[in-house]
């Protein structure tokens, strides 16, 4: 049971992911199978069968959100029914519609939908000449804006993970250009990230209009708790501010590092779950000064799901 | 440019053990100079950026991360022994340590 405030937090899609965590947690698996059977019936193909069993890669970037979206859910709907429940809820990157469901704004599978739908509209940006996302470890923002204008490249800053740790999104030949001068000027580490699409940044704003338009027949309610905004860390709680919210995602750089801060201001000594597949979201915590406890899923235990 | 002694070789060797056993979970008897951080102990770039953060507090260092960053482009750390080695320099030239270079 919880005794201090406690935050979901929805982390983004994995690269790689080896030997899924949380199989033998509790109810977990129940839940994850009925939503996988949900997911099925509403039409989607190409899951893996041994999800849980050995090491599980995937080359196809949407099966690979869908998948994340499920494993969300479904730790969201086993901490729930354990009674932990969040003062709000965070939806880092694309975990965005995950947190959307765990607030009760939108079904489940809507939330596939929403996926889908954000996935081609956006890939027609992609398609020529190529995008794609890093992360810089190292440098300040100032250090990379430098950069990117000294080179005149066609890339930008999405997010500030932690001081001094930045994800980039743009044409990936640009982003090669980056990285290789990143490095020269004294990035600790610069790691190309799986995706060919150029979340978060305004190259997507054309692909988010579109996705405005096809997605304006799913409804959206009032939430149970807040959702946080990675944008601009306003709490949306009504439903046409979290429609606007998955819009604007696609196109507008987030601040996880500002996020966090605004979070442990608001409820301070609140937990943090990472609620999905781990993406390393605990290690920037270190980051936030303050007393900010952060947990991954498999941090819980016992029949009576116990947070150590 | 601070004098290093031996109380500070000891005293850096201690911090970097002890960090590192705790962050990556592992018995700090078993972490010594020839351990490699990410293939032995699964370290990553994000520890050393606490880490460096750490002694810049410690020792009230004056140094940019991005000059560590090009000196460790020439030297590049892959162990325990070599990044205690780069503290060490790091403390007594902070941001002269591209000087060692000339």
């Amino acid at each position: 049971m919880q005794e201090t405030p406690i935050i979901f937090v929805f982390p983004a899609f994995p690269n790689e992911l080896t030997d899924p965590p949380g199989k033998n947690i509790p109810g977990f698996g129940d839940h994850f199978q009925t939503l996988l059977d949900m997911a099925l019936k509403s039409g989607l193909t190409g899951l893996p069968h041994n999800f849980f069993t050995g090491t599980f890669l995937t080359q196809d970037e949407l099966l690979t959100q869908f998948i994340s979206y499920i494993y969300s859910c479904a730790v969201s709907e086993t901490l729930r029914s354990n009674n932990f429940t969040p003062v709000l809820s965070a939806g880092y990157s694309m975990g965005i519609y995950a947190a959307l469901f765990d607030a009760g704004s939108i079904t489940f599978t809507d939330g596939i939908e929403l996926i889908r739908c954000a996935y081609h509209s956006l890939a027609p940006v992609s398609r020529d000449p190529g995008s794609g996302m890093i992360t810089v470890i190292g440098l300040s923002r100032d250090d990379l804006g430098y950069l990117i204008k000294q080179k005149k490249l066609r890339c930008r800053i999405i997010n500030e993970n932690a001081p001094f740790s930045f994800s980039l999104s743009g044409r990936s030949s640009d982003l090669r250009i980056l990285a290789d001068t990143a490095r020269n000027e004294g990035a600790l580490h610069v790691r190309f990230l799986g995706v060919c699409l150029p979340y978060h940044a305004a190259f997507a704003e054309t692909g988010a209009r579109k996705f405005l338009e096809e997605t304006a027949g799913i409804p959206f309610v009032r939430p149970a708790n807040p959702v946080i905004s990675l944008i601009d860390q306003s709490l949306l709680t009504d439903p046409e501010s979290m429609r606007a919210e998955t819009v604007r995602n696609l196109f507008t750089p987030l601040n996880w590092h500002h996020t966090m801060l605004k979070i442990h201001k608001l409820h301070p000594g609140c937990r943090f779950v990472e609620c999905g597949l781990p993406t390393g979201l605990p290690k920037n915590a270190k980051f936030v000064a303050g007393d900010l406890r952060f947990y991954s899923f498999q941090d819980f235990s016992g029949n009576e799901l116990m947070l150590f | 440019m601070a004098l290093i002694t031996d109380k500070t070789r000891v005293e850096v060797r201690e911090i970097v053990i002890d960090f590192f056993a705790e962050e990556c979970e592992v018995d700090k008897q078993t972490i010594h100079d020839g351990t490699n951080i990410i293939k032995d102990i699964d370290g990553d770039s994000l520890m050393f950026l606490e880490l460096i953060e750490i002694f810049k507090k410690k020792y009230n260092l004056d140094i940019e991360l991005k000059v560590i960053g090009k000196y460790a482009v020439k030297h590049p750390v892959t162990t325990i022994g070599q990044l205690i080695d780069m503290q060490m320099l790091i403390i007594e030239h902070e941001n002269h340590l591209l000087e060692l270079e000339r």
